[in-house]
Order: C-alpha cells, then structure tokens, then sequence
C-alpha cells in the first residue's frame, strides 16, 4: 500500500484526475466529502487529504510515501525528500509585489509582509537588504494597503488579485508549480512503484 | 534471562548487540567527555548538520558546548599514526536541533570509526560493519552506498563554476531532474554533458549491475579510481546494497565512499557514514585516512513497538488485612519467572494479564 498526501482544494482534485487517469483511481474520493482517507485495495494506493502547506511534513516524516506540493511550499520548509517529478500543475510565481505608486526607499529598513518568511529572508540577504519581516496567514494583499508593510511577497497566478487591489508585481523571486516528492526511506523500499508512478505521469504530461 | 532482555526497549536492545559486534572485529569502547569548546565547532560547522549547538560557559568563564557531534571530537584527539591505527566505537549522547528544528534533543548514538591507513580490507570490514549494524536493527535493509570520487569526478570536469556546481549537487540530492535540466540549459551547459549528469540521478538500483552501468560514465582518473573502489566493497553485498549516486556528503570532509542505512519501519536513514580523509586533513593530520559511521538510535521507540510495554503478567492485590507471609511467598514464587506487580489498588498506567486478588 502506497500512502499519497494530496493537497486539499483546486489543485488536489487537478492532481487526483492526473492520478486516477494513468490507473491509480479510487473512486470512493467522492462519495464523501468529510473523510480525509481514501483508500483503494485493487491498486495498493491510500490518498490522504491534507492542508497544502503540511503535505511536505507528511511525507518527510514518512506518514505518507509520497506526496505532491507546490514548489513554494518546497522552498519555504526545505524538508529533505526527494523531488522526483513536475506535474506542470497550479503554475505560479513567487514574487514582490507592491501599490501600483510604490517607489522603493532604499534609505530603510524595508518592512515585507508574506506567507514565506524564509523564501523572502533569503531573497533579500541575496540582494543584501535589511528587510523586517511580518509573517501573516492570509489576505497578504491588505498589508501595503493599510501601510502594515511596505511590500508583500507572495504567490501570483494571474494576478488579477493584485490588481483589483491597486498592486503590481515588481519583482519575481521564484517559479513555483505542483511537485512530486517521496520520502527518502520509502522510495528505497518501493522504488520499482514509485519509478512506474513516475514514469507514467512524465509520458502523460510530455 | 529471557524476562530480562524482553524488558530491553529497542535502543538499548540494539546498542548492547551493536556492542558485542564491534568487539568483535577488535573495535574499542571510547568514552568521551561530554562537552567541548564552542569555537571547536563553529570552526567546522559545515561537518555538523546544524550549526546551532547548546553552549554554555564552564567555571573558568570559557565558552563551552554540549556536543553536536562525536567524530570531531575523536578525529581532534587521535593517537592513531600511519603505521598505528586506531579502531574505536562509542556510544554517546549527542544534543542536536530536531527535524523541524525547533528544539534541542538528547540524541544516544553509537558509532565506530577506524583511523590509520585504510586498506581494501579495511573498507570492507567497515562495510560490512554497516551492514551487521541494520542486521540487528531490523530484517528489511537497504544500504545505499554512493562515492564521492565519482559524483565529484564527474561535476569537475563537466561544470566549471563552482556556484553551478552548488545548485547542481543539491538537485542530485533530491534526484531532481526537471530542476537540474533547467538550470543546465540556462547556464548553456551541452546537452550531451547535461545528459551525463542526469544519468547519475537515474543510475541507481541493484548495486552490481548498476556499477555496470556507471562504467559507461567514467570520464577521468577519479571516476576511473572510485569505480575500482565500489568493485572492491561488492564483495560484502549480500543482496541488500544500493548504489546510489544522489548520496553526496561535503566535498571538504568526505571523499571516498559514503553511504547510508535504511530500515523499512523507519522512515529516515538510521545509518550513515563515510571515508573522510578531508577533514583529518583539515585538522592537520594529513598522513591519515579514516572511515566510519554513526548508528542513529533518536526514534526507535516510536517505530519499533515492544510487545512487553507496560505489560504486567500478574497483578497481585492485597490489603491491610492481607497475610503478609502469604503476600510473600506467593511474590516469591512468582518473581523471576513472571513479570509481576504487587499493589493495594491498580495501578494506572499498566496493562496486565491476569490478577491474583488476596485481598481480604
């Protein structure tokens, strides 16, 4: 039995479909939306439907064999998995964003509200900047607005969000898209089913 | 006995066989002292996993640490000489930051390092070492083995720039090849070299016949010298080595092969180990070659359930107006061959089996 962590919401169901398309269906998924474990004994998977921002955890910590994340999440929490394919899904980029009249004072601290701490941290020391960073949990756009900070770091899928708030993108820090991991330890005693798992989703996405 | 070692919990189960195996081979015990001074890791702390250490300051006002790490501190204190070598294992308390590093734990280690002038032999008395370790953790073992040599050998002399070569090295790690093709084609890489480089994330599998296949690869001298290295360990393989070439360790302080240990009920490597003539080197023992590993025991108790866990056999009651004689020759009768516990009322904490009520 293989244990996969999907992400709960758009992108899990995008996933599961790609999933259930190269044979691992479990078709019991919609029948009720409350249960968070799906299981299918025919082909040996268990999905898991876990917060976006945990999958990783739960793979790491081997609670599930196999996961998929988004690469954000993945640069964030740096856990020691293996990365093994993308599935080209929830495409995205991480990046700076600000009001649409924003002029950057270079002269002071910059105050940087965002989900990703440690990605904005590590963008800012690259570029040599003091930053102080304020960590929220959501409706990140509402920080420059009200003058909480002076820009945000955060994901842009369209950017049709920024833009109805008066933001702009100014700077991209990363890419970001839906990402296969494994936890080490079980890719070793399951490699042959991980590798055709693997497999199977890069002929569907060529 | 057999009450006796039952009680055992794994990690101390594990760590008393681990003991009589390296005995064995004429490994000796080392205890070592339990702090260090701080500015001894913070000159190598690339060696550690993290760089946070618990540090605190001694009676002479000296900046001290609770040790990270075990192997510096043998490698700096070594008596071994080219011609004397040392064969050592110990078995240790480290305190290091936890997965998701947000606290200290005390971690019990054990682990074996042989200092000297490494021989074939030597390698594979190490390896086999290793792999009685797993033996004794549990039935299903794999253990990865990667080289240095040929991981290095190869990025040398196809990347030139050595911030590529970072990036590049932890997109090995992770066996991520989307990532690592990308960054090849932005930094104009050939693609036949780019090609050669994601061959060393998909070599890996049953370790002789993908040892074939690596040959394939050899580009120069050291590829050509750690494929002879890794033929030589194939003699130990009992059907559980791996060869895997995403396992790269820091080029400053390991060369050589390295590997790692898996167990299937735990879901991270509990072994993991390696040649590191760079870091004697560095510690200004050049003449010297050492290998060794560290057995990691940190979470055993929770992957390996002991069927004894607060399990009684018998529970015995009684009461003020017990017969204390009576009390005490059925407690005698019954010690020694049963796990027993002898009480007014029951106990919270404890499961038992059966119950002898004496109580009047």
């Amino acid at each position: 039995m293989i244990n996969i962590a999907l992400p709960k919401g758009r992108l899990g169901d995008k996933v599961y479909e790609l999933f259930s398309s190269i044979g691992y269906d479990c078709k019991s998924i919609y029948e009720d939306n409350r249960k968070l474990v799906f299981e299918n004994k025919d082909n040996g998977v268990r999905y898991l439907l876990i917060k976006p921002s945990d999958v990783a955890i739960y793979v790491e910590y081997g609670a599930a064999d196999i996961g998929v994340v988004g690469k954000d999440v993945l640069l964030e929490t740096n856990p020691d998995v293996y990365e093994l394919c993308d599935l080209n899904l929830g495409k995205c980029h991480l990046c700076v964003a600000a009001p649409n009249d924003y002029v950057e004072n270079t002269g002071t601290v910059l105050r940087v509200a965002t989900k990703y701490p440690n990605v904005a941290k590590a963008y800012y020391r690259s570029k040599n900047r003091e930053i102080e960073i304020i960590k929220l949990n959501g409706s990140i756009e509402l920080a420059p607005i009200l003058g909480l900070s002076d820009v945000i770091v955060d994901i842009v899928e369209t950017g049709t969000t920024l833009v109805e708030n008066n933001l702009k993108v100014i700077e991209k820090v990363a890419y970001s898209s839906a990402r296969f991991i494994a936890n080490k330890s079980s890719f070793k005693f399951n490699e042959q089913k991980i590798n055709l798992m693997v497999g199977k989703i890069n002929d569907k996405n060529i | 006995m057999n009450i006796t070692l039952d009680t055992l919990r794994k990690e101390e189960e594990v760590s008393l066989r681990l003991r009589s195996l390296y005995e064995g081979f004429g490994y000796r015990k080392y205890k070592m002292a339990k702090f260090e001074e701080y500015s001894f890791y913070m000159d190598n702390k690339n060696f550690l996993q993290s760089n946070r250490v618990i540090a605190f300051n001694d009676a002479d006002g000296r900046l001290m640490a609770l040790k990270p790490d075990v192997t510096l501190s043998i490698v700096k204190n070594t008596n071994a000489t080219s011609e004397k070598c040392e064969k050592l294992y110990y078995n240790e308390n480290v305190y290091r930051m936890n997965m998701q590093g947000r606290e200290y734990r005390e971690i019990n280690q054990t682990g074996l390092e042989f200092i000297g002038s490494i021989t074939q032999y030597t390698t594979l008395e190490v390896i086999k070492l290793a792999l009685e370790s797993l033996k004794v953790i549990h039935p299903e073992y794999i253990l990865d083995i990667s080289h240095m040599g040929y991981v290095m050998g190869m990025l040398d002399s196809l990347i030139p720039d050595d911030g590529l070569k970072v990036k590049l090295i932890e997109c090995i790690r992770q066996k991520n090849l989307h990532e690592l093709e990308k960054l090849c084609n932005e930094s104009e890489i050939p693609s036949e070299d780019t090609e050669k480089i994601k061959m060393l994330i998909t070599l890996s599998g049953t370790f002789s016949e993908t040892l074939e296949k690596s040959k394939a690869l050899i580009l120069n001298d050291t590829m050509r010298n750690a494929i002879s290295e890794l033929e030589n360990i194939s003699r130990a393989d009992d059907g559980s080595f791996r060869l895997d070439f995403s396992i790269i360790n820091d080029m400053n302080y390991y060369n050589g092969v390295i590997f790692r240990g898996y167990v299937a009920p735990v879901p991270k490597a509990v072994l993991s180990g390696g040649r590191y003539d760079n870091l004697m080197e560095k510690m200004g023992r050049k003449n010297l070659n050492a290998l060794g590993f560290a057995v990691y025991f940190d979470e055993f108790d929770r992957y390996f359930k002991s069927s004894s866990d607060l399990k009684t056999d018998i529970l015995i009651l009684y009461n003020e107006n017990t017969d204390t004689e009576l009390l005490w020759s059925r407690v005698n009768a019954l010690s020694g061959k049963y796990r027993i516990s002898v009480s007014e009322t029951i106990p919270g904490n404890q499961c038992y089996s059966t119950m002898e009520d004496l109580r009047k």
